[in-house]
């Protein structure tokens, strides 16, 4: 049996080829704190300067033995280019705080040339070319770098404010339709530098979509999602979290390969049954009651249950807890890796 | 008009988040001097159970939950004057906010208004609330319970030291705690009094406390 690189494995995976075996990579990550500790980075700065966050991206490697790094993690990076408030404490572990909008309405939706220079973007451009170097030098260019952006949804509704964002999407279609359009393009050109920058693969992460009806989804934010993935060049999946029966049905039609989803808010037989073969099932590892709270048993337990049961990519539900042991992550990869010795024979 | 029809329309009015039919028949409680609580209980919050029954299977979603809300409120507002308080309830104050780094407040503000909908006096101290302001509130105000709501996994640690804060120094003060990412295991570990699920069971659980609270008053007497 051939055996892919991991960054080959999870790129054949979302472009819908079979690699006959599970792949190694755990697309979707965020800094804990026993990482911080073993490569010496620490928040705020692991936010904001590009050496500590490079070494935490890589720590999910070094440390935790997954087989792909997604970074950047924090969910206020654009926003907070955008003109949103946020506190940055001095606390190893806290990410920024979101403190206050950028916009006060529709109409005034809007980004500048400059946006890149500002917040984190410039940290974050230099700590994925740093990763990616250290990749091709010391593990051969085979580990994939997964570029994590905001969705359009989400980024707006921090900027403008949850309540007036919700009511904009059935009181002011074609404003909401407008604004959501220019946050679009923020997206394309932020996803790209990314890729320029040595990332190989996409994740967007539109949360807040999850409050949405089918209606306003399909009707409004589909269509930019599809607009964002004819854009980007790369293959590219998402991750919406919470209760997400109101809106999975419409998820194919977006251009997205594949959906990071949120056990047990959906069961993975309802997502395997919607998404059917339009979409691979990416994860999903309970991260509260599994790998914050649970025991490495119950990391591999219900890792075994995802795989034998049909998701294409294991995962973590969600964005990790900053507190996660480092055992349960390393749980994770041991269970990838023990399935693949039982079902295929192959030891890595 | 007589008092079913009135106390239908307010039923509708949220339903079908029309906020000028709420208004004025809430006017019209008042004109013709329909028991208040009647109207809140059997207008308005009745209403408003519909709606989440509607949330539930999910006919509605978030922005038409949003915009029922705010037409409950409306009606409220103009209710709420004239309301006279359940004796059991009087006095009982609920201080309720999202924790910091949170911005969430969809989710709170239901679970406020199902409060107010229960007689209960609440005081909504926003989204993003760091533990120093609710321990200023706590500190100045006679409250009975902290009900926190985090939606998200990172802010999860920032309810807990909210939490450990509340009961370093204000040993009586119950608190409850919600949102998508507390679970009924993460409450406990977090030495919460109680957790909900949802904005109906929050009111259940915010009375089971207060009821406990009162036995436990009467034991001691």
């Amino acid at each position: 049996m051939k055996i892919f690189s991991p960054k080959e494995e999870l790129t054949k995976i979302l472009k819908g080829e079979s690699i006959g075996y599970f792949p190694r990579s755990i697309p979707v990550f965020g800094p804990i704190v026993d990482i911080m500790k073993l490569t010496d980075s620490y928040f705020p700065d692991g936010n904001y300067k590009e050496e500590p966050m490079s070494r935490l991206a890589l720590g999910a490697h070094e440390y935790g033995n997954w087989n792909a790094i997604m970074m950047p993690w924090a969910s206020t990076i654009e926003m907070e280019a955008l003109g949103c408030k946020v506190t940055i404490k001095d606390d190893i572990a806290e990410y920024p705080l979101w403190k206050s909008c950028a916009f006060n309405d529709l109409d005034e939706v809007s980004f500048g040339k400059d946006i890149f220079k500002k917040g984190s973007f410039p940290a974050i451009f230099n700590a994925i070319k740093i990763v990616r170097e250290k990749i091709v030098n010391k593990y051969s260019d085979k580990i994939p770098i997964v570029g994590m952006f905001q969705g359009p949804f989400t980024i707006l509704s921090y900027s403008l404010g949850f309540d007036k964002m919700f009511k904009y999407m059935i009181k002011e279609t074609e404003k909401a339709s407008k604004a959501l359009n220019i946050i679009s393009e923020l997206n394309i050109k932020y996803a790209s530098k990314m890729l320029n920058c040595g990332a190989d693969l996409l994740l967007m992460s539109d949360p807040v979509a999850e409050g949405l009806g089918r209606k306003e989804f399909e009707g409004i934010l589909v269509p930019i999602y599809k607009k964002i993935n004819q854009s980007l060049e790369s293959e590219s999946f998402i991750h919406i979290c919470g209760k997400t029966s109101r809106i999975i049905k419409s998820l194919p039609e977006s251009g997205f390969k594949g959906y990071s989803f949120d056990y047990p808010k959906l069961s993975l037989d309802f997502v395997k049954e919607t998404l059917g073969n339009k979409m691979k099932v990416i994860g999903s590892v309970p991260t509260v009651t599994h790998l914050l709270e649970g025991t490495k048993e119950e990391v591999v337990d219900i890792s075994n249950y995802m795989m034998e049961n049909g998701t294409d990519i294991l995962a973590p539900s969600c964005g990790l807890p900053q507190y996660t042991p480092l055992e349960n992550i390393k749980a994770m990869a041991e269970a990838i890796a023990n399935y693949n010795k039982k079902n295929y024979g192959i030891e890595f | 008009m007589d008092q079913e029809k009135i106390l239908n329309n307010l039923k509708d009015g949220v339903i079908k988040y029309d906020e000028e039919k709420v208004i004025s028949n809430s006017e019209k409680v008042i004109e013709t001097g329909i028991d208040i609580n009647e109207a809140i209980l059997n207008g308005l919050s009745k209403g408003m159970r519909i709606v989440g029954d509607l949330y539930e299977d999910e006919t509605y979603s978030i922005p038409e939950v949003l915009l029922c809300a705010d037409a409950l409120e409306a009606g409220m507002n103009i209710l709420k004057p004239h309301l006279k308080k359940e004796k059991r309830k009087e006095g009982h104050v609920v201080c309720i906010g999202t924790v910091e780094g949170d911005i969430h407040s969809i989710g709170k503000n239901i679970v406020k208004l199902m409060f107010e909908v229960g007689g209960f006096k609440v005081i909504d101290l926003g989204e993003n609330i760091e533990s120093k302001k609710i321990i200023d509130i706590l500190s100045k105000e006679n409250i009975d319970v902290v009900a926190l709501s985090t939606m998200m996994t990172p802010t999860l640690r920032n309810m807990k030291d909210t939490i450990d804060e509340i009961r370093n120094k204000f040993k009586k003060v119950k608190i409850m705690v919600g949102g998508a990412s507390v679970s009924e295991k993460t409450a406990k570990l977090f030495n919460a009094d109680g957790f909900a699920k949802n904005a109906q069971g929050a009111l259940k659980v915010l009375e089971s406390i207060v009821n406990n609270n009162l036995k436990e008053d009467d034991d001691s007497i």
